[in-house]
């Protein structure tokens, strides 16, 4: 006798716009087009670990293909390897992997759909390499992970961050200011490379390119000099000075990553000190995860979706899918995540930048023995 | 006539459709215009220029002002007012059309005294000037803390986090009240209205034992919690009219609230983008016919009066009465956002 072939779904890690759309795509793929059943599992491995699941059917996903954040739930705090647990009142990490495997096991889960970023999808390989069926889905807004040409999340980050600039540009002209942006992307800069050269800024700083004070108050004074009184200066939060360090908010703890932030206020303070210019700063944040995902990564999420219920089907477990051009392929996780994907510091992007006379904020000199 | 144009203190979306009102009804009335460069200290450097309708022209859906603003108060020492009204007379300007909020607008009330002939245009997104309903770039700011809401309330849901949004609107707290209403925060903090932390705490706790694992809370940048007693302040600085530069209470309350609570808490400052981009029909619509009510206040020889919209109507009213007392957010709609804690 078979039984119906059953699969998981999980979320984990930061929430990013399309979540939703990857949920319904492979809800409704594998229920309508295959017939199988899918579990939903709240809140990551998380839910995996204290039972929260929930059975995912037609109508649980109705409507949520607009909506951003994930219907599922999810934590940054999950990892089954490093689990903070409380015993004897004290604050413990264990490994609690061999668990999740008996928990796939007990509930009869044929495949895991994991969707998540660099960090999920590492904890993913290892279980992987456990023997646990595990289908990845790549989710960032970060666009980090190197497998995959775009992940869904980013699209829509980059455009809030550009109608931040927007916005920011006309009062910044009204007061001849200098605005300073902070946006998220972690140690990769391509939220703020993107929507930098997309609205226009006249400086942007990312991670990939340590960038010199002096070059960053040169780009202001010198459009000051064509009678440019304003400018504004995009800084991912991973970004910092040569020889400096990364601004981080906050330490991290058990079971959590430290967190990123601060880099823009501080090159806000530096450059009012330098200049005497009025200056400000923004810091998008949380703004950058929320809202409709855009049509680019509502399609991109659909696909990827349909795609992991084909790989189910076709027995290509361990793997992740990916768009590679146009074409939706899924490559083994291991590959995908072995190396973050950053910006090229000499690649296209950072040169069309450049060739629009914009600031990368590395100092001339350096840009001379780069050609040397 | 002609007539000196200028805007100043912080800018807002819909300066530039009040300039281009004003100066399409001057010339469509036989009158010249003249753009006054960065408010008021652009008078007292008398940088003025020429204002036709090519320089109007594809400027009402941008922000910003094509003028320039500053927080220059002239009136403090005698020489700057002095040099003011020299330029005022070398300029060979009749009437000023002076848009701002209650600072520009007392130094307008200020000038009137001192016989310049003088309107006032009412703009702020705070919307606390007395005397109107409405301000010149309110809606096109709680349309951007609407949206900011709407973004968050998605993370907030998929983390299970309370987010919490900080909001400009100096000592009012029409911004945070009136864009918390429509993005559907749980919590609103407004000035007008003092507030313990434990209160805030115990509110999210609450949505949490009912299965609400996640809560909104707009902040005022000048609401005030009783356990501190002050505003929270940026920096130590005051501009030229006395105000300081408010900011971090959003911080401070994230940071309480996660220690007392222990559920996650984020923390959006979101800053001068509420100043920023195009402005909404609203503002479009108000600018214009604050600007051409303006024009005919100058052209009927009303002078020392602020345009103001009461109800649906544009009407006039002394500057003087317009900025008299204060202009705190509207109980009713306080009274509504606490509906929805």
């Amino acid at each position: 006798m078979t039984r119906k072939r059953r699969i998981g779904l999980l979320t984990g890690g930061g929430d990013c716009a399309g979540l939703n759309a990857v949920i319904r795509a492979v809800v409704l793929s594998a229920v309508g087009s295959h017939g199988w059943e899918v579990i939903g599992i709240e809140d990551g491995f998380d839910g995996l670990l204290h039972n929260r699941i929930r059975p995912m059917r037609r109508e649980s996903v109705r409507g949520i293909l607009t909506q951003g954040g994930t219907i599922l739930g999810t934590t940054n705090r999950g990892n089954p390897f490093a689990w903070p647990v409380i015993h004897d009142g004290r604050h413990e990490v264990i490994d609690a992997s061999g668990t999740v495997l008996e928990r796939l096991q007990s509930l009869e889960l044929d495949a895991l759909v994991v969707i998540g970023g660099d960090g999920t999808l590492h904890i993913a390989e290892a279980l992987i390499k456990m023997g646990a069926p595990i289908v990845g889905i790549p989710k960032t807004i970060d666009n980090d992970i190197a497998g995959t040409d775009v992940t869904f999340g980013f699209d829509t980050a980059r455009v809030t961050a550009t109608d931040a600039i927007d916005k920011l540009h006309s009062t910044a002209e009204s007061h001849h200011r200098i605005m300073v942006v902070e946006t998220m992307g972690r140690n990769a800069g391509w939220i703020a490379l993107e929507s930098g050269i997309a609205g226009g800024a006249n400086c942007i700083l990312i991670p990939e390119i340590p960038y010199s004070l002096e070059a960053v108050v040169e780009s202001v004074e010198s459009r000051a000099a064509l009678g440019r009184r304003f400018s504004i200066v995009v800084v991912s939060e991973g970004a910092h000075p040569a020889g400096g360090t990364q601004v981080y908010q906050s330490a991290g703890g058990p079971g959590t990553l430290p967190r990123l932030g601060g880099i823009g206020q501080q090159v806000a303070g530096s450059v009012a000190d330098a200049t005497r210019r009025e200056t400000r700063c923004t810091v998008l944040g949380h703004l950058q995860r929320g809202g409709s995902p855009t049509p680019f990564d509502r399609l991109l999420a659909t696909r990827f979706g349909v795609h992991a219920t084909r790989c189910i089907e076709q027995g290509l477990l361990g793997r992740m899918v990916a768009v590679a051009g146009n074409t939706i392929v899924a490559i083994p996780i291991s590959e995908a995540i072995a190396e973050p994907k950053r910006v090229p510091p000499d690649g296209e992007l950072v040169q069309t930048a450049r060739a629009l006379g914009m600031s990368v904020g590395d100092a001339p000199a350096d840009m001379e023995s780069e050609r040397n | 006539m002609r007539v000196g144009v200028l805007t100043g203190g912080g800018d807002a979306p819909g300066l530039n459709a009040a300039i281009r009102a004003i100066t399409r009804r001057a010339l469509e009335g036989g009158h010249e215009v003249i753009g006054i460069r960065k408010g008021w200290l652009g008078l007292l450097e008398g940088e003025a220029f020429v204002l036709d309708r090519d320089s109007v022209s594809g400027i009402l859906h941008r922000g910003g002002t094509i003028l320039g603003t500053s927080r220059t108060n002239p009136l403090k020492k005698e020489e700057d007012t002095s040099r003011l009204l020299s330029n005022i007379e070398r300029l060979g300007i009749d009437a000023l059309i002076a848009i701002g909020g209650d600072d520009t607008l007392s130094v307008a009330l200020g000038l009137h005294r001192l016989g310049v002939k003088v309107v006032g245009v009412p703009k702020t997104m705070d919307n606390d000037v007395p005397g109107t309903d409405y301000t010149i770039g309110f809606d096109t700011a709680v349309n951007i803390v609407m949206d900011a809401c709407d973004r968050l309330h998605t993370t907030a849901e998929a983390h299970h986090r309370v987010m919490i949004l900080e909001v400009m609107g100096r000592d009012a707290g029409w911004v945070a009240a009136v864009g918390g209403l429509a993005g559907g925060a749980d919590i609103v903090l407004v000035p007008e209205s003092p507030f313990t932390i434990d209160e805030i705490c115990e509110s999210v706790r609450k949505r949490h034992s009912i299965g609400r694992t996640f809560s909104i809370i707009v902040v005022a940048e000048g609401a005030r919690p009783k356990d501190f007693g002050v505003q929270v302040t940026q920096d130590a600085r005051v501009d030229a009219f006395g105000h300081i530069r408010l900011g971090g209470v959003g911080a401070l309350l994230a940071r309480e609230v996660e220690a007392r609570t222990s559920y996650e808490t984020r923390v959006t400052v979101l800053g001068h983008i509420q100043r920023g981009g195009s402005p909404t029909v609203f503002d479009r619509v108000l600018a214009t016919r604050y600007g051409v009510a303006a024009m005919e206040a100058a052209e009927a020889g009303r002078f020392g009066v602020m345009v103001a919209l009461r109800g649906t109507k544009i009407t006039t009213m002394e500057l003087e009465d317009a900025l008299t007392g204060s202009s705190p957010l509207s109980p009713d709609i306080y009274r509504l956002t606490q509906m929805f804690r």
